[in-house]
């Protein structure tokens, strides 16, 4: 309280200060002549002159500072796409003919006003038009202009007029963030539908299996509502407990839901799906981690929104177009540049550095604790560029960009691992399906027990496969460190010469291995010559090689009996679950109302 | 009219609240346009306080905004947008659409062309009193507890429709809706009276090619809001059906986070765009093209000199008023339209450079071997050509729609038009006050300051703007809360912190403007009649203000406004009224 007060005070004697100076230096005024305020004198033309050039001079220091220092395109490098250097190209073009522009009319402008500054001795020169003049500044611009033009339209026409159908990868927003859909072997995305949008099937894709999940998912939704609004009722009057507002939009949503429910249903009493269209589902995946290019590989995205407007922006790719929701966009575009190559550039290895010094500044002066921590790497990003809502600043995907070998290891390989994982979980949907399906009576409870089951299990295998994954990738990592010192060890035993103390820095490294010395060494091995030392070390890297591939082939074949296990584990589960389940009902059906409070509750469980 | 033969005497009320004198209606304009001006800069430098310092708490914000908004002093993504917003409407329509239209047009147009009045005085009151309602409204909006409206100044739905995307779409968003239809029912009436009083009232002799040039920008920038606005009410009427009757003229197969699938189809949001741009872009030359008329008379006055190319200067704003209703797709290349549209927006966006290149190179002919007194207002005239230069050719860049690609919705573009439409027409609004304040008022304001402010304000305008191309070319989208959840952009850090300060020093430097103008008003030096020794007509009416204008006849115009320095004239300028002599030429 006590500093506002004085903050007030300071602020009103301010103004009275200013009120009694404003008086004073008016006074002064009077006594000098009466319409000073009115009269620029001799003095003030000429300070504001000088200061107009000393201000364009500091003008132009500033813009050609931040030129140097930044530049076009400041920490995005050369457009890592094929189309992106026609952009590039472009821009430089432009710059070349804005800049001089820039430059020459402003100094005109300020030199003239410095140059011709008022004096009483001086009269300004009439001249009100000169039509050559005129006409000579209306054509030179056209001219210039339409050299922009003709550019400018030719390289969006070649953008957007590239008819090269390329691999159909979509791109779906949603508030706050990014999944993708690869197009599979036919290259064909599945349709997909925003009715179909629930949790099992986020993009909405037209599928047998997700109609009847989506379908199981609205169900239980409605009926979640429902229990909602039922455990809310007043016992003696029998009104809603809850505010009459948010009774109306429990009920507006569950009508809603109902509507969607009967669309669904109709669609699957017509039958199972028989068009082709719905096939190309089958081969489709997801993943909303991140996105993963094939180097001189021409991609069409297809780009949906879930809810507001989005823009997906790839500022290495040069590459944005907007995301609408109930319309698809396209964006077709060739990455010429692998993850790994931009990383090799001594610039962007520079650059990096720089950003990782700043970054970790920042972190070490405000103790921030990152979720995940900056490596330092250089790596691709999708990011939004249409406001979309709180989230807007962080909605990012890392996007990678590999050669075709590397996404056959990294995309194909994980395909089939989940491949098999989801085999499994289809097996339990489709027999809990039947089961629904057979049995009429009483077996929404137990449909819903197991089906809470499942998702448990869902989540389980999910972030057991995940885990799997990273242990794949830092053994792989690994594997191509040892091979690439290897082969290094192998060129360099060719040259020979004796050194002594390498032998000693080499053994302490080697104690000290772990997967990051590795790298050491290997940079200290390249800079020796003693003979005995390198095969020793090539000795001692084929060992690390061979036991990475030993733990590599047990891991796998000890993740393979971890997951038969957990599978036999699930089903036995779900197998004895639903015989409990029918157990009860039978034993139960005199007393079938208290069943149903039961199988509420449960409900909302699973809902949750 | 029977304005001489009787003078009754006015209540307080009639007087100064619903007076339909046009002189007190551009004062009440000019004060509501700095209060807002006032509230729109202060949200620009608090948001700004973010923006430079990410990590730091400011217990200034919860002071100012309230504990929903910054608690304990960290802004909250949703104000933070909400602030944005907010200061992007108030600036584009407040100050530089209402302020510095109403302010000037209702100032200049019947003292300029020689009228009494406007040619409605009624109407011209009933559109001040709407555009009061309309700031009164914008402004409340900003005390509610979900927020203002945050989905920029632009409010593209279905952001805008639903509030479960974002807590400011709810009574935020109605508040700005209905502001905005005030706004929009007053500039219309506005605009009309302009137009007919422009084509009926002007006084004997002054005939279209004698008018002032802030007359004839005045003309079209009118022509361009009654032709524009009409679009931008039915877009309006639209979302608010969309948001409150049901119907889905811009929702099509959305899912809400809370309300799951909507049953809205078919409609499309970039109806929404096209409806709003089509008044978007020509209202960026209803901001630019008042400015620039007052630029160029008070040019020509303190270079004393007449304006180089009058002709071609009126020609060239009416092609820019022409080109500014074809070229609204050059907001929209990457929204997904036909490319084939692209390329014809670019075709006849970058035509609009034609025109600007000529005015531009015409004010510094007009400086040119000219005289040039350095009043604040010739100050800030020549600050505002700088900036319609230096923000113009970058917008050569962004009509490209090859580099929009690379550049949309960046930094860069925050940067462009801040300069070419905020700074120039900011400048040009504070030259026109400078300059008019004597015939507002009656008094002057005080020079000295007047430069001060001057060098404060385009320094740290160009040192907030100019940096921002670099980012923009470095990738970083505009509207961000924070940049720094990409790491890639931490070696923007420094250079946002040079921004921030820049922008908050500058803001500072308004406090020089504020207390200048109003110790001015009310202990200023009285002004004589007509200080700047100018040659337009309304340097003849009396000093005090007089209902009717002039006290006796309505003087008859012989000659254009810009007989500055004429060769064989004793005096350095000529008025419009004194008529030629018998062997004198025109011009």
């Amino acid at each position: 309280m006590g500093g506002k007060f004085i903050i007030i005070i300071v602020v009103a004697l301010f103004f009275i200060a200013f009120i009694q100076l404003m008086k004073i230096y008016q006074l002064a005024d009077k006594v000098r002549g009466q319409k000073s305020q009115e009269k620029i004198t001799r003095n003030e033309n000429m300070m504001m002159a000088n200061l107009m050039l000393v201000f364009m001079c500091l003008f132009f220091g500033f813009t050609i500072w931040l030129i140097f220092k930044y530049g076009a395109n400041s920490g995005l490098y050369e457009a890592a796409t094929v189309h992106g250097k026609e952009i590039d190209d472009l821009l430089m073009f432009n710059w070349y003919i804005i800049l001089p522009v820039f430059f020459i009319t402003n100094f005109l402008l300020f030199f003239f006003s410095w140059k011709y500054y008022h004096r009483e001795e001086r009269k300004a020169t009439f001249i009100s038009h000169n039509n050559k003049l005129e006409f000579f500044w209306t054509v030179i611009p056209a001219i210039a202009l339409s050299f922009i033009v003709i550019y400018g339209i030719k390289t969006w026409n070649s953008i957007m007029y590239n008819t090269e159908e390329g691999q159909v990868v979509e791109i779906y927003a949603y508030q706050f963030g990014w999944r993708v859909r690869y197009a599979g072997e036919d290259n064909i995305l599945g349709k997909a539908d925003y009715k179909l949008v629930s949790t099992t099937n986020p993009l909405g894709v037209i599928t047998d299996k997700n109609i009847k999940a989506t379908y199981a998912e609205i169900d239980a939704e409605v009926r979640s509502i429902d229990s909602i609004l039922n455990a809310n009722i007043d016992p003696v009057t029998g009104d809603y407990l809850l505010p009459k507002s948010k009774v109306t939009k429990h009920k507006e949503k569950q009508e809603r839901l109902k509507r969607r429910k009967y669309r669904i249903k109709s669609g699957i009493d017509k039958g199972p799906l028989n068009d082709s269209i719905y096939a190309a589902a089958n081969d489709d995946f997801e993943d909303d981690l991140e996105l993963r290019l094939i180097k001189d590989q021409p991609y069409t995205f297809k780009i949906r929104s879930q809810d507001v407007i989005h823009c997906p922006w790839f500022p290495h790719f040069r590459a944005q177009i907007n995301a609408v929701p109930g319309m698809e966009t396209n964006f077709k575009l060739t990455p010429t540049t692998t993850t790994a190559e931009m990383r090799e550039k001594p610039e962007v290895i520079e650059h990096y550095n720089n950003l990782y010094d700043r970054h970790q500044q920042r972190i070490e002066e405000y103790n921030i604790v990152e979720t995940e921590p900056f490596t330092g790497l250089f790596d691709y990003v999708l990011l939004c560029n249409k406001i979309c809502g709180a989230g807007h600043s962080n909605m990012q995907m890392k996007v990678v960009v590999e050669t075709q070998e590397e996404y056959d290891y990294n995309v194909t390989f994980k395909k089939s691992e989940k491949k098999i994982i989801q085999s499994k979980i289809a097996d339990f949907e489709s027999k809990l399906i039947s089961f629904e399906e057979g049995d009429n009576s009483g077996t929404d409870s137990i449909s819903l027990v197991c089906r809470g089951e499942v998702d448990l299990v869902k989540e389980e295998l999910k972030t057991f496969s995940e885990f799997q994954d990273k242990d794949l990738n830092n053994l792989k990592e690994e594997i191509k460190l040892s091979l690439k010192v290897e082969h290094e060890i192998k060129v360099i035993n060719e040259e020979s010469n004796s050194d002594l103390s390498v032998k000693q820095n080499l053994s302490r490294l080697v104690d000290n291995s772990s997967i990051l010395n590795k790298e050491e060494i290997y940079n200290y091995i390249s800079s020796t010559n003693d003979e005995s030392l390198k095969n020793e070390a090539v000795n001692y890297f084929q060992e690390i090689v061979q036991n990475s591939l030993n733990t590599f082939s047990n891991n796998l074949n000890d993740f393979k009996v971890k997951f038969e296990l957990k599978s036999n584990e699930i089903q036995n589960k779900i197998n004895t679950l639903v015989k409990q389940e029918l157990n009860q009902n039978e034993e139960n059906r005199l007393t079938l109302s208290a069943e149903n409070t039961s199988s509420n509750t449960t409900n909302d469980k699973v809902t949750m | 009219m029977s304005h001489d033969t009787h003078h009754h005497k006015e209540s307080f009320i009639s007087k100064y609240i619903f007076s339909h004198d046009h002189k007190m209606i551009a004062k009440q304009y000019l004060l509501t346009a700095i209060f807002m001006g006032a509230i729109g800069i202060t949200l620009s430098a608090l948001f700004r306080l973010k923006l430079g310092w990410p990590d730091d708490k400011f217990p200034i914000l919860e002071t100012l905004l309230g504990s929903d908004a910054a608690p304990e002093g960290l802004l909250n993504s949703n104000w933070y947008l909400g602030l944005v917003t907010l200061h992007g409407t108030i600036m584009v329509f407040f100050v530089l659409t209402g302020g510095l239209s109403g302010t000037f047009s209702n100032l200049l147009i019947p003292l300029q062309v020689g009228a009494r009045d406007m040619a409605s005085g009624l109407l011209n009151m009933i559109a001040y009193w709407l555009f009061f309602i309309s700031s009164a409204l914008m402004a409340v909006s900003l005390f509610i507890e979900t927020g203002p409206a945050m989905a920029g100044w632009t409010i593209y739905p279905p952001l805008s429709v639903l509030e479960e995307f974002q807590s400011g779409s709810g009574l935020g968003m109605t508040l700005w809706l209905l502001s905005m239809t005030f706004f929009i029912a007053s500039s219309l009436i506005g605009g009309i009276n302009y137009i007919v009083t422009i084509l009926n009232l002007r006084t004997k002799g002054m005939s279209m090619t004698k008018l002032p040039l802030t007359i004839w920008a005045f003309f079209i920038t009118a022509i361009l809001g009654v032709l524009s606005f009409p679009v931008l009410l039915s877009c309006a009427v639209l979302l608010l059906m969309d948001r409150g009757l049901g119907t889905s003229f811009y929702m099509s197969d959305i899912i809400g986070p809370e309300s799951g699938a909507l049953d809205a189809t078919g409609g499309n949001p970039i109806l929404y765009e096209h409806l709003f741009w089509f008044l978007g872009h020509p209202e960026v030359y209803i901001i630019l093209l008042p400015a620039l008329g007052m630029t160029s008379e008070i040019i020509s006055t303190c270079s004393r000199k007449p304006i180089f190319g009058y002709r071609a200067m009126i020609g060239s704003m009416l092609a820019i008023g022409f080109l500014s209703f074809i070229v609204w797709g050059h907001h929209m290349f990457l929204t997904g339209m036909n490319p084939f549209l692209g390329g014809v927006f670019t075709f006849t966006t970058l035509l609009i450079a034609i025109p600007s290149a000529v005015k531009a190179f015409n004010y510094i002919t007009t400086i040119y071997k000219g005289n040039v007194i350095m009043t604040p207002a010739m100050l800030f005239c020549i600050g505002s050509v700088s900036t319609f230069i230096s923000g113009g050719v970058t917008g050569i860049i962004l009509a490209d729609s090859a580099l929009d690609i690379s550049q949309h919705d960046t930094y860069f573009v925050v940067g462009h038009f801040h300069i070419v439409m905020g700074m120039t027409a900011i400048l040009g609004m504070f030259a026109g006050i400078y300059h008019w304040f004597p015939k507002m008022y009656g008094k002057m304001m005080n020079k000295r300051m007047g430069m001060v402010h001057f060098w404060a304000t385009i320094v740290c305008g160009y040192g907030v703007f100019i940096p921002m191309h670099f980012l923009g070319e470095g990738g970083l989208p505009r509207r961000y809360y924070e940049n720094t959840n990409f790491p890639m952009f931490d070696h923007f850090l420094d250079l946002n912190v040079m921004i921030s300060i820049f922008a908050t020093v500058g803001v500072i430097a308004q406090v020089i403007f504020f207390m200048n103008f109003f110790y001015s008003i009310f202990r200023g030096p009285v002004a004589s009649l007509n200080p700047w020794k100018s040659n337009s007509l309304e340097w003849t009416t009396p000093v005090e203000h007089v209902h009717g204008n002039w006290p006796g006849e309505i003087p008859t115009v012989h000659r254009w406004p810009y007989d500055y320095s004429k060769p064989g004239k004793e005096e350095d300028f000529v008025p419009q009224h004194i008529p030629l002599t018998d062997d004198e030429e025109e011009h």
